[in-house]
């Protein structure tokens, strides 16, 4: 056991519980200060990220195989840190900075209750910390919790708005749903194989405790129908917080409703949290032959009905946070692509656009927030002629949207070119691939309907946005790792390739071909 | 002998479990519903002790029927106006749940019956007959289940904060 | 990095730098864009000067930055790697110096041609994203970022040439533009796939490497497509409709797209892909017919403009054909003769165009010859430079288009040992063309600047330009005489010389050419030969304007001609007719199955749905139980699950979130089904 392997977890909680204390004795006109102590949090976690302590190696060899470091586990196995937790985590620090410096402005409009948006921010940090990292699948779920009921609240958070508590509601109601699917599905998985951990415990040479990767490899546990059907449901409840098909439809609902910051930080922190169980799971099954043969379809059938619903859903769209839920829908439906073609490329692929969709959509919704303090408004045809009023955030905004349509010069380019790249090497996957090429052009469409409006219509709404330091400091940001991300990939690109070796995903495409 | 004892025991809370879940779903009084749930409440409390988890019957009824009924009590008791009729009756909606549920219903029941139960090892090699699973369970939960565990107060303190955000009264 | 390529890249970044500047302060301080643009042109400018007097050092010094090298076991077994970088060579650092030259001198003129105008800001910003393109498209080594700046410098045109977009013919304008130039983009791109497809790489030094693994069916048609592409953007026929329109745009911009830069892309397209062009006789002869009857035809359509600028207009049309022509010969001559022409053009033509922008300028807004006339008196600087510039557009010994344009008449003549006789006869035509140019343009210089005012309040009111203007017109006066000596031999050299690669492998690939140089007997007599004949043809066409225009005999003698050549005249003042057969053929026909898939789409596929709706209405109206359980439960179905179907429908979620649940539940039970009646298959 090594309990240093959670100090980034413990630095967040403990911060989360100290802005929450804070809170009680600030005085309420000092209370606008509360952010800076907010921001600290994942920022200090994010440099605990980059100890030494936490440099260890995921997995040793054993034998000639390669199985997990038990170094590299803590609280009896529940607890893994590889270097998909660690992207994932640096991901999310950065994710929750980003959202902390964008809220401030959403904040100062409440009396009250400053201390509990930062600390309810702040525990969803932890609960997705925790999901880079779970490994068994009750710590899966009561991490995965935590992260949905901080949202819970936090969409809601306005109350004086119906729409917030209605988007409240709507993802209370599907959350549960969900989570009721999960646990469905992890208790089939444990009826089939007689445990929820995903690694075994050996004491003195016994196993006192046996995993599923270990039972999977060793044969012990074979392929039945059960243990798909849990497994399939475990994905679909997965799929709710990745926003997939079918487990979707809150979606444009609550991005709508839920106050703008928090639309961002549900748009990032939790269909990243899902994607990475999703990854975690998956890495787990496919040990067998069987599962994985399986799944494939099953998770090839998610993605382009997603991408289908996303896209088409997203054209007829007037609002701009509803067009940013479909899109979002939409942008699950390629990192589904990915993770279907259960490959070391796609794995790769997967994590490149999960990182770089962190940073695009941030940028994008602060553009929104920073419009819509000065419009009051979402609608789309309010962006006409913010071209010529606010140049600098059109421009970012653009960027913004281009990288998510998959534009070169721009780092979401890399992303889709990697996911969709990576179905073209299984020959029963290579419609997805085509699936993925149609969506580009349509999602092309409503991302250059926005910005033909931006630069090609008179405004209609005169009032001027005006750029607090903090917002500047997101988009600066954002706009940097965009740009420097798509001229120079490589570094990520390395970065996600080895992860996906460490992942040990199949080396080479499924029934592909090697030309 | 005993096979048989126990095999009439789970048909009889099966039979007690799915007709009051029927009954709470057809009612058309909502508290009708609510007392109807509690009966399967107990039904499915006697299914966990059918089956052997001592501690799952007692926490089922402690919670559900306890807790979560009396909360549900409440809440009716504190809704202004609850409509005797509250569900709304038209064939249509019965037809498109009725599909669902079967589809629901045959998904299921394939997976289950696709399954060869009796040959798993986990489930013949009888380490599940230990009773009473107390104690079992406390000596999981704080060794191989840490983790999860005392991560849950984190979700018992984010619930603690979100009601009181929710449901505090007063501006904005 | 060396210092050549750094130069280089600092050369390219200004214009951006500029762009960018401008976009951000241009709302707020729009009195110092055109300073931002000049200024970090002058950069440029420098840059290129400095990398075009180092270039025995700089020169063949390249850059390469690999973008991104990833694995992908689908492609191949090593990793995929995609190297963007600049390359400077001879080819580069010529045109680096053309371009910078003129698009700086176009920045200053405009502070003085677009002085006042609404869009000012705008119209600094697109020059300078423009010289951006430009720049880039040059110094790209590879066909990939060619092309993407290839199609950013679409865009920017589309905006320039568009800059009065308020007025209709503007607004067509720059439509026709982007929509002809991207009829050649779909060959150039076809084109692109197909190399891509043989050589496994977009970037010239791997494609001339590998060129042994293009096979030889698709050579002929890869040099087409790059040749189609090429044509769009250099207005060669058929394609050479955008160009006269786009002179609705600023005269400035005129000046840097179509004298220069822009239809300057095409013939550098075809220059730098020499390698692999030449390797199809069939695609080289091709292009030298096209160029040759392009410059034949386009000379004879300027003899009818009463419109400066289109005389102009199709006099680039014109002279961009004989560059295309001599590129199409094939051999090392050609390819300099090609290029050479192409730096010298740029320089008296961008003069003319500014001239005549002077000329508009000075005569507020007028563009009609028929309305000039002596206006030699009133802008002394304007009349001079035009002059000069006209003396080399014509061929005028010792002037830079007399070297240039001999150069290619000699190309032609040596030929390239395969349709000798071809180019025999395509020498002959373009001889001609040569002729009629010096003869249009000097009935342009004499219809505007001598003989008597014909319009005199026009007359009176106009004015010589500002300095700002002026100072174009003399450096690049100068440069139209001095454009012809040594420089170019140092950066564009007969033999493969400061090209490596780039020419060199024709000896490997393509034995069967001759190559003929200087120094060789063919060669020799070539230039002597060429020499007579462009003597003959400069001198021939300025006296027959001479005498056309500036005697009275010429009168007469205009009209009898005219009568004789008869319907010719006609023809050639309709241009040919080649917009109205355009119009009729391809965007009638287009127009007709736009209108035919929209009435297929409304009648048939629309009527299909209504049809369907009001069958299932009926049906449940004729069952005469309204609340039958199964109609209406179907029916509802229908509607529970809108957000389902929604998608196709146009009717999307509901907001209710008891549809939402039934419709996760039953969706999640539907795919359950589904995935284990697959499995268990």
């Amino acid at each position: 056991m090594n309990l240093t392997l959670l100090l980034p977890e413990i630095i967040v909680i403990v911060g989360g519980l100290a802005v929450m204390l804070r809170d009680l004795w600030l005085p309420a006109d000092r209370k606008d200060g509360l952010w800076a102590w907010a921001l600290a949090v994942p920022l200090i976690a994010l440099a605990a990220t980059f100890l030494p302590q936490l440099d260890v190696a995921a997995r040793i060899s054993v034998d000639g195989a390669m199985i997990v470091n038990p170094e590299a586990t803590a609280l009896s196995g529940s607890f893994y840190l590889d270097g998909m937790s660690m992207l994932l985590k640096r991901a999310f620090c950065v994710a929750a900075a980003l959202v902390i410096l964008m809220s401030r402005e959403y904040l100062s409009e409440l009396n009250r209750g400053q201390g509990e948006f930062w600390s309810l921010a702040l525990f969803a940090l932890s609960g997705m910390f925790f999901c880079a990292s779970a490994n068994d699948f009750m710590s899966l779920f009561v991490a995965l919790e935590v992260v949905t009921v901080s949202f819970f609240v936090l969409v809601a958070f306005k109350r004086s708005s119906g729409t917030s508590i209605e988007a409240g509601l709507k993802l209370l109601v599907m959350g549960s749903l969900s989570a009721a699917l999960m646990l469905y599905g992890i208790a089939f998985v444990y009826g089939a194989s007689g445990t929820v951990f995903f690694d075994q415990v050996v004491v003195n040479g016994e196993v006192t405790r046996t995993g599923l990767r270990d039972l999977l490899a060793t044969g012990q546990l074979v392929y039945s129908t059960e243990l798909l059907i849990g497994v399939m449901l475990i994905f679909l409840g997965l799929g709710f917080k990745t926003s997939a098909v079918p487990l979707h439809v809150w979606v444009p609902d609550v991005y709508q409703g839920a106050p703008t910051p928090v639309t961002a930080y549900l748009s990032v922190g939790s269909k990243l949290a899902g994607f990475v169980l999703m990854l975690r799971v998956l890495e787990v099954f496919s040990r067998s032959g069987p599962m994985v043969d399986s799944l494939t379809p099953f998770l090839a059938l998610v993605a382009a009905v997603t991408l289908f619903y996303g896209n088409l859903g997203a054209l007829p769209q007037s609002n701009i946070k509803r067009l940013l839920g479909y899109s979002s829908i939409g942008q699950c439906g390629y990192i589904l692509l990915g993770i279907a073609s259960a490959w070391t490329v796609g794995i790769s692929g997967t994590l490149f656009y999960m990182t770089a969709y962190v940073v695009t959509n941030l940028a994008a919704f602060a553009v929104v927030i920073l419009v819509s303090r000065a419009t009051n408004s979402h609608e789309i045809d309010d962006y006409s002629g913010l071209g010529r009023k606010n140049p600098l955030l059109a421009a970012a905004l653009t960027v913004a949207l281009l990288s998510l349509a998959g534009v070169p010069p721009f780092i979401g380019f890399f992303g889709k070119f990697m996911l969709i790249g990576s179905t073209f090497g299984s020959d029963e996957l290579r419609w997805l691939g085509l699936v993925g090429m149609v969506n580009v052009v349509i999602a092309l469409y409503y991302y250059l309907c926005v910005i033909k409006r931006i630069y090609m219509r008179e405004e209609r709404h005169p009032a001027k946005s005006v750029v607090p330091l903090r917002l500047k400091v997101v988009l600066a940001i954002s706009m940097a790792a965009l740009v420097i991300g798509g001229i120079a990939p490589q570094f990520l690109a390395d970065k996600t390739a080895e992860i996906a070796e460490e992942l040990q995903f199949a080396p080479r495409p499924r029934g592909g071909e090697h030309r | 002998m005993e096979g048989l004892g126990i095999q009439l025991a789970f048909y009889s809370f099966a039979a007690v479990t799915i007709g009051s879940a029927l009954l709470a779903t057809m009612a058309k009084k909502i508290v009708n519903s609510a007392f109807a749930l509690m009966a399967t409440f107990f039904g499915v409390a006697g299914i966990y002790g059918v089956l052997g988890s001592d501690f799952m019957a007692v926490t089922q009824i402690v919670v559900y029927v306890g807790g979560i009924l009396i909360l549900l009590c409440f809440g009716m008791l504190l809704t202004d106006r609850v409509p005797d009729e509250f569900r709304v009756r038209s064939p249509r909606r019965y037809v498109g749940a009725s599909i669902a549920a079967t589809l629901t219903f045959v998904g299921l029941a394939w997976a289950i019956s696709g399954t060869a139960w009796a040959r798993l090892p986990h489930i013949t090699d009888g380490s599940a007959e230990a009773l009473p699973t107390t104690a079992l369970i406390g000596n999981a939960l704080l060794t191989d289940y840490l983790l999860p565990f005392e991560f849950a107060s984190i979700v018992l303190l984010v619930v603690l904060v979100g009601a009181a955000r929710v449901a505090r009264g007063g501006t904005r | 990095m060396e210092t050549g390529p750094l130069l280089a890249v600092v050369c390219l970044f200004m214009p951006m730098l500029s762009a960018l500047l401008i976009a951000v302060l241009g709302g707020r301080m729009p009195k110092i864009c055109d300073l931002i643009g000049i200024g970090t042109m002058g950069v440029s400018l420098l840059c290129a000067i400095v990398l075009g007097l180092g270039h025995a050092t700089y020169g063949a010094q390249t850059w390469e930055f690999t973008w991104i090298t990833m694995d992908v076991g689908w492609v191949t077994s090593e990793p995929l790697s995609w190297t963007l970088g600049i390359t400077v060579d001879g080819l580069t650092t010529a045109l680096l110096l053309v371009v910078t030259l003129v698009s700086f001198l176009v920045h200053l003129f405009s502070k003085g041609y677009m002085h006042g105008d609404d869009r000012y800001v705008d119209f600094y910003r697109w020059l300078g994203l423009f010289t951006f393109s430009m720049l880039g498209l040059i110094l790209s080594d590879n066909l990939l970022t060619l092309f993407v700046f290839w199609e950013v410098m679409g865009l920017a045109s589309y905006k320039l040439i568009g800059h009065y977009f308020f007025k209709q013919s503007a607004f067509m304008a720059c439509k026709k533009a982007f929509m002809t130039t991207r009829v050649g983009d779909i060959g150039m791109f076809l084109a692109l796939l197909a190399i891509y497809l043989y050589t496994d790489s977009l970037q010239f030094k791997e494609i001339f490497a590998n060129l042994d693994m293009i096979p030889v069916g698709a050579q002929f048609w890869i040099a087409m497509g790059l040749f189609m592409g090429a044509a769009g953007k250099s207005a060669q026929f058929p394609l050479h409709i955008w160009l006269p329109d786009a002179m609705e745009g600023p005269t400035p911009v005129s000046a840097l797209i179509h004298a220069a830069t822009m239809v300057a892309a095409g013939v550098y397209l075809v220059g730098r892909m020499y390698t692999l062009i030449v390797l199809s006789p069939g695609a080289l002869v091709i292009i030298s017919i096209i160029g040759c009857f392009t410059a034949l035809m386009a000379a004879s359509i300027a003899f009818t403009r009463t419109d400066i600028k289109q005389v102009l207009a199709y006099s680039t049309v014109s002279q961009l054909g004989f560059m295309f022509t001599a590129l199409g010969v094939g051999s090392n001559i050609a390819w300099k003769a090609g290029l050479f022409h192409l730096a010298t053009h740029a320089m008296f033509k961008a003069c003319l165009f500014l001239g005549s922008g002077s000329v508009i300028h000075g005569c507020h807004h007028l563009q009609d010859m028929t309305k000039m006339g002596g206006l030699r008196k009133k802008m002394p600087i304007t009349a001079m430079t035009y002059l000069v510039a006209c003396l080399a557009i014509a061929g005028f010994p010792f002037t830079a288009g007399f070297w240039s344009k001999d150069m290619i008449l000699q190309a032609l003549w040596a030929g390239n040992g395969h349709f000798d006789d071809v180019y025999k006869i395509i020498y002959v035509v373009l001889a001609l063309a040569a002729a009629m140019t010096a003869a249009y343009m000097f009935r342009s210089y004499f219809l505007t600047f001598e003989g008597k005012p014909r319009d005199q309040h026009v007359h009176d009111h106009a004015h010589e330009s500002p300095w700002t203007m002026t100072t174009g017109l003399i450096v690049l006066a100068t440069m139209a005489i001095a454009a012809g000596y040594k420089w170019h031999d140092a950066l564009l050299p007969n033999s493969p010389g400061g090209l490596e690669g780039v020419l060199s492998p024709i000896a490997t690939f393509a034995k069967t050419f001759v190559i003929h140089g200087e120094g060789n007997e063919v060669a020799h007599h070539a230039h002597t030969i060429a020499l007579y004949t462009s003597l003959t043809v400069a001198f021939g066409g300025m006296i027959l304007a001479g005498v056309w225009y500036m005697t009275a005999f010429g009168v007469g003698l205009r009209q009898k001609m005219r009568a004789m050549i008869g319907p010719l005249y006609g023809w050639a003042s309709g241009k040919f007719f080649i917009d109205e057969f355009v119009q009729m053929v391809f965007i009638n026909t287009s127009i007709f199955f736009a209108e035919l898939t929209s009435w297929i789409d409304s009648a048939l596929l629309d009527g299909f749905v209504d049809g369907t709706g009001s069958v299932t209405m009926k049906t449940g109206a004729a069952s005469g139980v309204a609340d039958d359980a199964i109609v209406d439960g179907a029916v509802t179905l229908a509607g529970n699950s809108a957000w389902w179907g929604g998608a196709l429908l146009g009717r999307f979620q509901s907001g209710r979130i008891r549809n939402y649940l039934f419709g996760a539940v039953a969706s999640v039970a539907l795919f359950a089904v589904v995935m284990l009646y697959i499995v268990a298959r």
